[in-house]
């Protein structure tokens, strides 16, 4: 009986996951995507200051002066059924002299879903720091060993009074959408090498049915 | 004698570099002004980028003739992104400085755009700190790219050089402009259009484009 349940854990947890983004959210209103971490890196880069591993090995860095602040991904994307449906870019520009793991940093982010056949979204927020440094990447690069545990963080705060980030518009299917959304961010691990271990949700709620 | 020796080195380095100018590759392309205010309040800005220095990452399905780099990115080659392309790359102003970053997004239709001239949904997003951020959206066609110059190579097997510069911008807007969708701090709220204008030197057999490209955008007066 242990065996079985530990068989179909992950597919008891899957459906639950499921369950709970359909439950949550009416299927004409809203669509969550989700980028596994770190599966469904495409390239990764940034200033070289990060405490997040730059990929693969050898992508040129954003290290001129006037980028040094930047970060960027690309990615695939994840239906709710962990079906890759699309592609994302995520860029970002970090606040200068402020240390973002032992403060609590907010910066613009913006990411762009391209879902071939449908069409794609741009995306808008303001993201905060919050406890990452406190809770997961200081502990790990002070004792040199990976942290474990299950930790899921809201970490759009922005820019819309509510606290949620801004659907900008789009092409497609996803002209004229307008909306709001939150990135929902689950991790499980992070390796002193700087490799997160998690998930990454979308949650995108549309003024109307698109 | 030192007059001769200076008009002589002074009429040699003007030879020089009129013949510079006038090779492919050296002749700088960018004649417009890069940031202008016009009477009507409508602001025009271009930004630039060269290949293959700018380039940071590009990937696609491994089937169009452009090399995927760095070594170790990943493919798009799972079958619901296989018409995609994704590229991350520095971003220049006239003086080829650097200042900011970028990502051009597309998904390819059906069909073999360097056969026939195909069009297709681009996103651009433009990072520039200190700035903001600037959200853009086009349509491309392929055009003469297939004849002009991946028709030549796949024949030849030799790398293409020329100089060559087309708009490849044909959309959504009616006169054929791409468009502004927005962006934040300097850009919140901006609308306008844009074209995409690329000058190719060479393309070589492994698939590096070399060339200069700019995007020159017309952001219309606040209201």
């Amino acid at each position: 009986m242990r065996s079985i349940c530990r068989k179909f854990l992950p597919v008891i947890v899957m459906l639950t996951a499921t369950a709970t983004v359909f439950a949550t959210h009416p299927a004409s209103a809203t669509e969550s995507f989700f980028i596994g971490l770190p599966t469904d890196g495409i390239a990764m880069t940034h200033g070289g200051e990060v405490a997040l591993a730059a990929g693969p090995p050898g992508i040129a860095l954003l290290q001129e002066t006037k980028i040094r602040n930047g970060f960027a991904l690309l990615a695939k994307v994840r239906d709710v059924n962990d079906v890759v449906i699309g592609f994302a870019s995520e860029l970002e520009t970090f606040p200068t002299d402020s240390d973002m793991l032992s403060e609590s940093v907010i910066w613009d982010t913006s990411w762009t879903v391209m879902i071939p056949g449908r069409g794609s979204i741009y995306l808008l927020e303001q993201e905060q720091s919050g406890e990452l440094g406190a809770k997961v990447i200081i502990p790990v690069q002070k004792t040199g060993e990976a942290w474990h545990g299950d930790w899921t963080v809201t970490t759009t705060v922005g820019p819309r009074p509510d606290g949620y980030g801004t659907i900008v518009g789009g092409s497609g299917e996803f002209a004229g959408a307008s909306g709001k959304f939150l990135e929902i961010v689950t991790l499980t691990g992070f390796e002193p090498a700087g490799i997160m271990v998690g998930r990454v949700e979308l949650r995108l709620t549309f003024d109307q049915a698109q | 004698m030192w007059r001769i020796f200076l008009g002589f080195t002074g009429t040699g380095a003007l030879i020089a570099l009129l013949v510079f100018a006038n090779l492919p590759g050296y002749a700088n392309p960018r004649i417009d002004t890069v940031r202008s205010v016009e009477p009507d309040g409508k602001v025009s800005e271009s930004f630039f980028f060269r290949s293959p220095e700018d380039g940071i990452a590009v990937t696609h399905s491994g089937r169009l003739p452009l090399g995927i780099a760095p070594p170790g990115v990943v493919a798009l080659s799972d079958p619901a992104i296989d018409k995609g392309f994704a590229l991350i790359l520095n971003m220049h102003d006239a003086n080829a400085r650097i200042v900011g970053f970028a990502v051009e997004l597309e998904v390819h239709p059906e069909g073999d755009m360097f056969a026939q001239d195909l069009r297709w949904e681009t996103e651009w997003v433009l990072v520039i700190p200190g700035r903001g951020m600037l959200i853009l959206h086009q349509q491309e066609h392929s055009g003469e790219l297939g004849p002009k110059v991946i028709n030549s190579i796949r024949e030849t097997r030799s790398d293409w050089i020329g100089d060559w510069t087309v708009q490849t911008t044909v959309g959504p807007l009616a006169n054929g402009r791409g468009v502004i969708v927005g962006g934040t701090e300097e850009f919140e709220g901006a609308s306008g259009s844009f074209i995409e204008i690329d000058h190719l030197t060479r393309y070589t057999v492994d698939g590096v484009m070399w060339g200069d490209f700019e995007l020159r955008v017309a952001m219309e007066p606040r209201k």
